[in-house]
């Protein structure tokens, strides 16, 4: 016999039920039951649980959490990693990290925190009791953590020099591309000679648009040159920082990570003031 | 495959529904829950213990028990309200073979005591006696098997459980389930094969 046909059979015994009288009588006398039966204590703890446990208690709390940190700019910068709130100060820095919308700022931000939290943990380890055999695994643990806040913080470095560069190249294109659309709409009025106009003006443009290259190469090179100075100094503290970080040089590391922090603060105000001083400009020539 | 009547025409979202108003204490929730599951629970009561009486009496008390154990929180482990049914008549049937320690092989018949009749007018007699003895066979087959083996026969092939709710119904992992059924339907292949012969 076929399984097929074994199950076929099997099936029928489906048509195997209780008769229907028994059925309704054994209803009626459940629904009796269960209408008299004691209504259950009410356990609090198990409530609350309950309610606890659910994943609609756990997102709202996720997002009022996120929200708090967020809108009132509660800081829980201090705490350190040894903290069992210290995941509240990681949830902040994402909140914040999610309202920023601007990438350059995104990136600035996520640096200053990488900061932090490298400076956290080289304060927990520079603790004496580190050093104890019973702390030595939590200790490997912090120091992998601190070499991977490093990286983040080099990588956010890149990111910015290579935004800086990309921005500046884009400035190029669109100057040219606005002077071409100009001597275009210019020639388009002449009949035989505009075109004599056009190649004329286009070989002036294309002086114009070398010269204009050259002038912003330049200004890019002094740009570069300056970013790059900072961004020079910012990777050479970071190396250092790492340097005596890898000796156990914790103090000697969480200074070079301060002056990382005056660094990019120095910066900081530096984008304030020639952002402010753009506008002076553009409102004067107005 | 043919499915359980009235629980397959139940969709899980209206069961999780009717488990839910259970929990607060909705009487007619649970009436309606009663409705749905009663004739699989029979039959699998009826299967297990073979006699239609005792099957009856065990039957009501597994919903009673029910009802009181959402009622208590008793129950944490069971995703749905079919597989908490099966699994309290399950343990109730284990408190009657301690409290009787007999063994269950009674003749599977009709409540009327009457063997199951397969219609089928354009059959000869003879015809319907072969048929009639092969679904007999299988029947008393049946009860030859081991109680785990004929558990999940039951269970998969005439109330129409799927794997994941027999897993958690019998307490085991859904690969172990699969292996069971596989193996119950060979013995029992076996066992009808050998009395061909």
């Amino acid at each position: 016999m076929k399984n097929k046909e074994l199950i076929k059979q099997i099936n029928k015994l489906n048509s195997i039920e209780p008769d229907l009288d028994w059925k309704k009588e054994n209803r009626d006398v459940l629904f009796s039951q269960i209408s008299n039966s004691e209504p259950r204590k009410i356990n609090i703890f198990v409530r609350i649980r309950d309610f606890v446990s659910q994943p609609s208690f756990a997102l709202s709390s996720f997002v009022f959490l996120l929200v708090f940190s967020s809108v009132f700019g509660v800081r829980f910068i201090n705490l350190k990693p040894n903290n069992s709130l210290y995941i509240a100060r990681i949830i902040s820095e994402k909140a914040q990290l999610a309202i920023t919308f601007d990438e350059e700022k995104k990136t600035r931000l996520g640096i200053k925190f990488a900061n932090e939290r490298a400076k956290s943990i080289a304060s927990v380890l520079s603790d004496a009791s580190y050093s104890n055999l019973d702390y030595q695994e939590e200790a490997e643990k912090l120091t992998d953590s601190f070499k991977k806040e490093i990286n983040t913080v080099k990588e956010n470095v890149k990111k910015i020099k290579m935004a800086e560069k990309e921005d500046s190249s884009k400035q190029i294109d669109s100057e040219d591309g606005e002077e071409e659309v100009i001597f275009i709409g210019a020639s388009l009025r002449k009949d035989d000679q505009g075109l004599e106009i056009v190649e004329n003006n286009k070989a002036t443009s294309s002086d114009e648009v070398e010269t204009s290259q050259e002038v912003a190469s330049s200004s890019e090179e002094k740009e570069g040159t300056e970013g790059g100075e900072d961004n020079n100094e910012l990777n050479k503290k970071i190396e250092e920082a790492e340097v005596l970080f890898d000796q156990k040089d914790y103090e000697g590391a969480l200074n070079k990570l301060n002056e990382i922090d005056d660094l990019l603060e120095s910066e900081d105000s530096n984008d304030v003031d020639s952002d402010q001083e753009e506008g002076a400009t553009s409102t004067s020539e107005e | 495959m043919n499915s359980s009547k009235n629980s397959d025409s139940v969709s899980k979202s209206e069961e999780k529904k009717i488990y839910s108003k259970i929990k607060n204490r909705d009487h007619e929730a649970f009436m309606k829950a009663y409705d749905l599951y009663i004739d699989d629970i029979y039959r699998f009561v009826y299967f297990k213990v073979g006699d239609s009486e005792e099957a009856k009496d065990l039957t009501s008390s597994v919903f009673l028990k029910t009802w009181n154990y959402i009622q208590n929180e008793s129950v944490k482990d069971c995703k749905t309200l079919r597989a908490l049914i099966y699994k309290v008549a399950r343990n109730t049937i284990i408190d009657h073979y301690r409290k009787n320690s007999q063994a269950t092989k009674v003749p599977l018949e009709y409540e009327d005591g009457t063997a199951i009749d397969i219609e089928d007018e354009g059959q000869t007699v003879l015809e319907k006696l072969e048929i009639l003895s092969e679904y007999k066979i299988v029947e008393e087959k049946i009860k030859e098997l081991k109680d785990e083996y004929r558990e999940v026969i039951i269970l998969r092939y005439v109330n129409d459980l799927s794997v994941a709710e027999i897993s958690q119904i019998i307490g085991k992992s859904k690969g172990n389930v699969r292996v069971i059924i596989s193996r119950s339907l060979k013995a029992l292949k076996n066992l009808i094969e050998e009395d061909e012969k």
